[in-house]
């Protein structure tokens, strides 16, 4: 790191495209002035200049240098502001920070990925850039879920994804709202898992979503058997500066934004408090 | 190397022109020195290089309350931070660790930290919260000072500490006529460190601290049953930095603004959407003495706690740092 680099220098990027994924989640695509440098798991400051910024990680692959995308919720101040810009608004951007997922460490491996809501958006970073590579893994399985259809995201991508050889998708929804169509499976993600057929002693498994969830797909993961050490959870927390200076995103002694945002389950002293 | 404190002080005073000077002074009505931009003895008063450490932490010059990251105030002069105590010189110790060495620097604590030379003094005196002996440090300057500067009698007992100090010595060298360094006067000068020393140890004889991991008990809540939630221990205290960010916009400027936050406060670890993870009192008090003797060690290897009391001063209810140590402790012996 170049100490002459002011860490809080934003970046501007160009919103060229605008998905909406669910009622409250879209999906951003921002074009950065040079190519976009970032490992899978690692986030991003992005915002509105003189609204705010915020952490969030990027949700394509890092083999995609430009542009970049970001998944946002529409669940404050800022990012309420945010999914009211139009294409062609300049977003801020720093970054990117933290640890991201230790790829080298998933490799040979059969690649477990568990989501819910929001926690789409890094998973399906780490889900593409392993497509990418995808003989480098025994295998991967995706478990995602939503609370209800509506609210799943990536809709429109998860016919393709079926049709990756090696990739074996799996999804369901909390509940069927009256109006709303599901053809597969209800019930909290972590009944996903139970039925799966794989090498549990050769899986790693990455989780990202809702505290609760969280919680409760490490609990599943862990009596089926996985190492606490082959759990990774993507950890989030209030943040401020993304570069370990303001303190708020503490998790234990570790700061969540430079220690994290990829933590594995034995790393915690205390873990059953890691859970907002 | 030896001066009278009259003229070392006559010597500071000259340079006034060219540097900002902060200074401990007495204000009327307080026992406690004053951290004050000084402006000479006539208009500011005598700075006051015994006694203890000052009413505010030195951190106020080097990280203000409000600042803005990408557009912060150069230094134009360069500035003489007189009578810094050890406690706060290790406060800075930490300060250092974790915004100049750690991945990433702050532009605004750099700026301050490089542009100011830290002169530190003795304290000659215990105050009634003083205890940076149960943390492990002395009431005199150990490290991190630019110069230090212990008054012994009429005179001051002068040496440097940083290559910043080596110059201002030589500087002053060519001022003032250093004298001989009696041996009386260094044994004069290690009596009285003994002596506070031994002030301090007495002060706090009824408390004990068995080292730096503490173990704080999530469920210790009578330990801080009279807590107001004011976060003034976060605020006066000399190693606490965490800081808020908001953007401000008047008109088509945009400015960033960090402001100091403290972990007492209910707001301080909530997310957007509502959700809170430290949303009961007993839950964010935990988490400042984890933060104090826990965490801030192993992130910086550095004492979260300097021992200056502040925060038992400034508390409105009396929340004393070493009873409520106590308190936790008690609780986690019952518990084995």
């Amino acid at each position: 790191m170049n100490a002459d680099t002011n860490v809080f220098k934003r970046l501007e990027t160009t919103c060229i495209d605008i998905k909406t994924e669910s009622p409250t989640i879209k999906t951003f695509v921002l074009q950065c002035p040079e190519d976009f440098e970032f490992k899978t798991g690692q986030f991003v400051e992005a915002g509105l200049m003189g609204v705010g910024e915020g952490p969030f990680t990027p949700s394509s692959s890092h083999y995609v240098k430009n542009p970049i995308e970001i998944s946002i919720m529409n669940v404050g101040y800022m990012t309420e502001k945010i999914h009211k810009i139009e294409e062609g608004t300049t977003v801020t951007m720093r970054g990117p920070y933290g640890n991201g997922y230790p790829l080298d460490k998933f490799e040979s491996k059969h690649v477990l990925i568990v989501g819910g809501g929001v926690g789409l958006a890094p998973l399906r970073s780490l889900m593409l850039t392993l497509v990418h590579d995808i003989e480098d893994y025994a295998g991967i399985t995706v478990c995602f879920g939503a609370r209800t259809p509506a609210d799943l995201i990536y809709k429109d991508q998860l016919d393709d994804w079926k049709q990756i050889n090696g990739l074996d998708l799996h999804l369901s929804v909390d509940q069927v709202p009256e109006g709303q169509e599901w053809k597969g499976k209800t019930g909290v993600v972590t009944t996903l898992l139970k039925p799966l057929d794989i090498d549990k002693k050769n899986t790693v498994a990455a989780v990202c979503g809702p505290p609760i969830m969280m919680k409760f797909a490490t609990l599943a993961l862990l009596e089926m058997g996985l190492d606490p050490s082959a759990i990774y959870l993507s950890m989030e927390s209030k943040m401020y500066c993304g570069v370990g200076l303001c303190r708020h995103c503490t998790i234990e002694h570790y700061f969540a934004c430079k220690d994290g945002p990829v933590f594995t389950y034995d790393q915690f002293e205390n873990p059953e408090a890691i859970w907002v | 190397m030896v001066v009278f404190t009259g003229d070392f002080l006559c010597y500071i005073e000259s340079l006034l022109g060219n540097n900002e000077i902060y200074a401990p002074v007495y204000r009327a009505d307080m026992s406690t020195p004053f951290l004050v931009a000084w402006k000479g003895r006539e208009k500011s008063g005598e700075p006051v290089l015994g006694s203890i450490r000052t009413l505010d932490p030195p951190k106020i010059l080097f990280f203000p309350t409000r600042n803005d990251p990408l557009n912060y105030e150069r230094a134009k002069k360069t500035r003489i931070l007189l009578g810094v105590k050890n406690c706060d010189l290790q406060a800075l110790q930490l300060l250092d660790e974790a915004l100049l060495k750690s991945d990433f620097v702050d532009p605004v604590y750099r700026e301050a930290r490089e542009n100011t030379l830290v002169v530190a003094t003795d304290c000659t005196e215990a105050g009634s919260t003083c205890h940076c002996t149960l943390q492990g440090y002395e009431p005199f300057p150990q490290d991190n000072f630019d110069v230090s500067a212990a008054v012994v009698g009429d005179r001051l007992i002068l040496s440097s500490g940083s290559p910043k100090g080596d110059r201002f010595l030589t500087a002053m060298k060519n001022e003032l006529l250093p004298q001989e360094e009696p041996a009386p006067l260094t044994d004069a000068l290690i009596k009285r460190r003994t002596r506070v020393r031994e002030e301090v140890e007495e002060l706090n004889a009824q408390w004990s601290l068995s080292g730096r991991e503490e173990k704080i008990d999530h469920q210790a809540r009578d330990a801080l049953d009279s807590c107001i939630e004011c976060g003034g221990c976060n605020f006066i205290c000399p190693t606490c930095y965490c800081f808020l960010m908001n953007d401000e916009s008047q008109g088509s400027v945009h400015s960033l603004v960090r402001t100091w936050d403290g972990c007492q406060l209910k707001g301080y670890g909530r997310v957007a959407g509502g959700s809170n993870p430290r949303l009961e009192l007993f839950e964010r008090f935990n988490h400042r003495y984890s933060c104090k003797f826990k965490y801030m060690f192993r992130q910086f290897a550095v004492n979260g706690c300097t021992g200056c009391g502040r925060c038992t001063d400034v508390c409105p209810s009396r929340i004393d740092v070493r009873d409520a140590l106590r308190t936790i402790r008690a609780h986690e012996q019952v518990k084995k």
